[in-house]
């Protein structure tokens, strides 16, 4: 058995001025390639889940510990190399106002790792051509349509050597085709180790017969419950 | 709050200030001579920070200079030529020039033009959410953020007051010429100025722009990051980040004077 990409053990989260609400009592883990789907309460979709999974908020009990180590015992250096590991779809701001879209996509790539630019962009576009952009926008992020926003925000999160991706709300703007091409991308990060956590309350992803899920869990209040079936 | 604990106060709150400053600076030296950081994500910000704060600025700095060199140069010109003291045209505009002005007037410039856009862009990233995205990319808001910003405002700062005093003295001899005041040909005019610099000179002149080059960087992000989440600071942080700038530009700059004069 394969050690754990991220592993939730007893974590409280307290309900930042940035949530809706806390969390109590999170178990779970997740393996390479795996893929955990939580399923979010209507109107309490701004957990602060993602941001403890990355180390950016500390759990009120518990640990979170992230490819076997605890967040909180790493260095300021190892949490910002472990965070260039991660790909994410944020669900509130994620874009730097001052960067072009395609600079916001390529920058922490640009900075983590050592990869030649024309293989960066060329790897970009085929992200781009894949979830049905021309081009990646080189606009400033407030002159670019949400749907592009939504569809360049997959393509920065699957960019590079994914260890952990984590998608919150990933496909609130999608059409069904949309979802189906940022599935098929999602099921080949996975086949090369991705470990993926999911947040949605999109009935079309929980229902999604195509995406293959581990575990499955609910929001309930301030409880992740784990869910077995495919419906809730 | 009676008046002796106001002041004391006060001057606590000032020394946490100014260690504060202290502390970024002493960061992002050591990062900085760290090649690891510069990344090639880091070493476009900081091309960027020299671009705007540096070569787009060298139009605006001319044009100071050249009025500063049309009215100073030229009255050093004749006043020195009128009481028979032409030897002293050199000494007098290294120190009028090279040693005061430049440096003091070049960071004006910088202050009041990249200082308070790197406080409001930096006070807006906070407000907008932006620093916690560059966080959780991994990118580590000092070394993406401040470490570049703070090393461009540096260089910049140098290079300007060097283009500062070149066209300063350029402008200078050439209205000269116009008005007819000069005291010689174009090469004894540049021999008495290169002949009157002294190691003291280029001292000052490295003091005078990169340490207060520093501490705008400097003070400009940390202010323009200290912002909580409301709009309504964004301005708040800029103006105490300017009015910092000024006051940490004079205190140096009278320092390194009187070191020098010493």
């Amino acid at each position: 058995m394969s050690e754990s990409v991220l592993e939730f053990r007893a974590v409280d989260l307290d309900v930042g001025p940035q949530y809706d609400t806390g969390m109590k009592g999170i178990n779970f883990y997740l393996r390479e390639g795996e893929c955990i789907l939580i399923c979010l309460e209507q109107n309490v979709t701004n957990l602060p889940l993602a941001d403890a999974a990355m180390g950016l908020v500390p759990a009120d009990a518990g640990t979170i510990h992230f490819r076997g180590k605890p967040w909180s015992e790493l260095s300021a250096d190892a949490q910002a190399a472990a965070r260039g590991v991660i790909g994410r779809v944020f669900y509130g701001s994620a874009w730097i106002s001052n960067l072009s879209v395609e600079e916001n996509v390529l920058v922490a790539q640009r900075h983590h790792t050592r990869r030649p630019e024309k293989e960066l962009k060329e790897e970009a576009e085929d992200l781009a051509r894949s979830v049905g952009l021309d081009i990646i926008p080189t606009r400033r992020p407030a002159w670019v349509n949400r749907a592009e926003l939504m569809k360049s925000q997959w393509i920065r999160s699957l960019l590079g050597k994914r260890t952990l991706l984590i998608f919150e709300q990933p496909t609130a703007r999608a059409d069904d085709e949309d979802i189906r091409r940022f599935v098929e991308l999602v099921s080949r990060a996975r086949e090369r180790g991705s470990a993926v956590l999911w947040l949605t309350s999109d009935m079309r992803v929980w229902n999604n017969s195509s995406l293959s899920i581990d575990r499955r869990y609910t929001m309930l209040g301030t409880k992740m419950q784990e869910t077995g079936g495919s419906g809730i | 709050m009676n008046f002796p604990a106001t002041i004391g106060k006060r001057v606590i709150q000032d020394w946490r200030s100014m260690a504060r400053i202290a502390g970024v600076i002493v960061a992002a030296f050591s990062l900085a001579v760290r090649p690891r950081y510069w990344t090639p994500a880091v070493r476009n910000v900081f091309s960027r920070q020299v671009l705007f704060t540096g070569f787009e600025a060298i139009r605006f700095i001319s044009l100071i200079a050249l009025v500063v060199g049309v009215s100073i140069v030229v009255q050093v010109q004749v006043w020195v030529s009128k009481v028979g003291q032409s030897a002293w045209l050199g000494p007098i505009l290294v120190a009028v020039i090279m040693r005061e002005l430049g440096p003091l007037l070049t960071n004006f410039v910088i202050i009041g033009r990249s200082g308070s856009a790197v406080a409001t862009e930096l006070a807006n990233m906070k407000v907008q959410g932006e620093i916690d995205v560059l966080d959780a990319q991994g990118l580590d808001p000092f070394v993406y953020l401040v470490l570049p910003r703070v090393m461009g405002m540096m260089v910049s700062v140098l290079c300007l007051t060097v283009v500062f005093i070149v066209v300063s003295f350029v402008s200078g001899f050439a209205s000269g010429v116009v008005v007819g005041s000069n005291t010689g040909a174009p090469r004894m005019f540049i021999d008495s100025v290169l002949n009157a610099v002294q190691p003291r000179d280029i001292f000052s002149l490295l003091t005078k722009t990169l340490v207060p080059g520093v501490l705008t960087g400097a003070i400009c992000c940390v202010e323009g990051l200290s912002v909580k989440g409301a709009v309504t600071e964004v301005p708040q942080a800029t103006t105490r980040a300017l009015v910092k700038s000024v006051g940490a530009l004079f205190v140096t700059s009278g320092l390194v004077s009187l070191f020098t004069y010493l």
